[in-house]
């Protein structure tokens, strides 16, 4: 891009921009339900505005609404994702796994789930599966396709079939947003607002804009931990709620199946939880597993399963796995 | 690039994040044309995830739709033919502007892209600058990030283990 081109070029751009826009969303009806009243006065913006110039500018004429996880990019799901791994990483209570054999063998079958079936949804960079070293029956996913297993639960998974159950079944979370849309509706417009005035005050020169510019900045981290912190809380303590959790037992069923593996894999694991000593994770943060099986009988177990010539294999495969878990 | 320059860009990218926010997942029609919304799609032979790859498209990247078919759409992209998963795509009257903006000759489709995302890199070094008890959690994400595991492995491990859907 050229630094020499005059200043009221780019400007004027902005303002033709602004008009296309106007043109465009007009023509779309569905947009503006999603996207609110972007275009009162057709954004025209003066050159050489100040930052706050800008923003009364342009808060007459657009902002950037975020009412609900569809709002959000799919980069934009990557990095809060990355806010909630982090988040939960943080301390001592989830130190990774480094045995690169059983990280293969585990992102292998998340990936054999998330690549077979078109009803998954694909994320920004994709689906990653990270083992925590944790005697703790747990799983769970973060925006963006970071899916967590602790080395607690693959010990308790009896097949390499419950195990893609269960990464089927937070693979659904990620595909259904419901980590988004754990993120307060408060919190997502706030982040519009302040996005908006960010960018009103991006690259401006005085000293107050970029001043201002730097508070907007760390008002907007803020509101991006927030959001985080959110995420973590319903995923390690407060849990979805029993009607998200029935809908991914529901979709994560489906997935499975569509992928080859044997559709009973997740209901296979849930009878056997209650046998499993030790409280907390699924068992905390999900409704109890006779009521998730309840629902989940009523689902056609569609897919034929896997083929019995590679039934030595999955089974060698995962008998390997539980002799590498620590 | 002038700070006044990158002024004027960013509010005409704010603009068009506005637009990438509508309706991703509309159903495109056949003869419409998408933009590549993650960072990287890969265009298939077949409508399969395991299909062998005619070629790999980037975020912003623009191709015109021949087909829908079933959750996947039959698109051209340049010189080339394929099918691409339909999570990847949105409409591209939602995500540009056309000749108004190309009509700038200043604003590139990749800063176009970087400019409108709202929660970005330069969130997250605030973030982390703020939150240095996180640095350990960024780190290990990082780590996470970087595991990598080509689609021909998959498929072999899908093939061995007789789970091919």
């Amino acid at each position: 891009m050229s630094g020499k081109r005059a200043p009221w070029r780019a400007a004027a751009a902005c303002a033709a921009l602004a008009g296309a826009m106007l043109l465009v969303t007009c023509g779309s009806p569905q947009s503006r339900q999603t996207t609110g009243d972007i275009f009162r006065t057709g954004g025209q913006i003066a050159a050489g505005a100040t930052g706050d110039q800008r923003f009364s500018q342009l808060g007459e004429s657009w902002a950037r609404s975020i009412r609900k996880a569809d709002d959000f990019l799919p980069t934009e799901e990557h990095y809060i994702g990355r806010a909630v791994g982090a988040a939960a990483l943080a301390g001592d209570r989830y130190p990774l796994l480094e045995d690169r054999q059983v990280i293969e063998y585990v992102n292998m079958v998340g990936l054999a789930v998330a690549f077979s079936s078109e009803r998954v949804r694909q994320t920004f960079k994709g689906y990653r599966f990270a083992v925590l070293r944790s005697d703790e029956l747990n799983a769970f996913s973060a925006p963006g396709g970071f899916i967590f297993i602790t080395t607690g639960m693959l010990k308790e998974t009896r097949s390499e079939e419950e195990l893609a159950g269960i990464l089927a079944h937070e693979i659904s979370h990620v595909t259904l947003k419901h980590g988004l849309a754990a993120i307060p509706q408060a919190n997502m417009v706030q982040a519009g607002q302040l996005m908006t005035e960010l960018y009103a005050q991006h690259g401006t020169d005085s000293k107050k804009d970029k001043k201002k510019f730097k508070r907007q900045l760390a008002r907007l981290s803020k509101t991006f931990g927030e959001s985080a912190d959110k995420v973590v809380f319903t995923l390690l303590t407060g849990g979805y709620g029993a009607d998200l959790e029935f809908a991914a037992d529901e979709l994560g069923t489906r997935l499975a199946a569509a992928a080859g593996f044997a559709p009973d894999g997740i209901r296979s694991f849930l009878s056997h939880m209650p046998h499993v000593a030790g409280a907390g994770g699924w068992k905390s943060t999900h409704p109890a597993p006779a009521a998730r099986l309840a629902r989940l009988t009523s689902i056609p177990a569609a897919g034929a399963g896997p083929a019995a010539a590679g039934l030595e294999t999955r089974r060698a495969r995962h008998a390997a796995l539980l002799a590498r878990l620590p | 690039m002038k700070a006044k320059h990158w002024s004027a860009l960013v509010l005409a990218a704010a603009l068009l994040g506005t637009a990438l926010r509508a309706t991703p997942q509309e159903t495109l029609a056949a003869g419409s044309q998408g933009r590549i919304g993650l960072e990287t799609a890969t265009l298939r032979e077949a409508a399969r995830m395991f299909s062998p790859s005619v070629a790999t498209l980037r975020e912003g990247d623009l191709v015109t739709i021949l087909a829908p078919e079933g959750g996947w759409y039959r698109v051209r992209a340049g010189a080339v033919e394929g099918y691409l998963h339909s999570s990847c795509l949105y409409k591209k009257a939602d995500y540009d502007l056309g000749a108004a903006g190309a009509g700038a000759g200043e604003v590139t489709d990749a800063e176009r892209t970087a400019a409108a995302r709202g929660f970005n890199p330069e969130v997250e070094a605030q973030h982390r600058e703020e939150q240095p008890q996180l640095e350990q959690g960024y780190r290990l994400v990082d780590r996470i990030e970087a595991i990598s595991i080509p689609v021909e492995e998959v498929a072999r491990f899908v093939r061995e283990g007789g789970i091919e859907p």
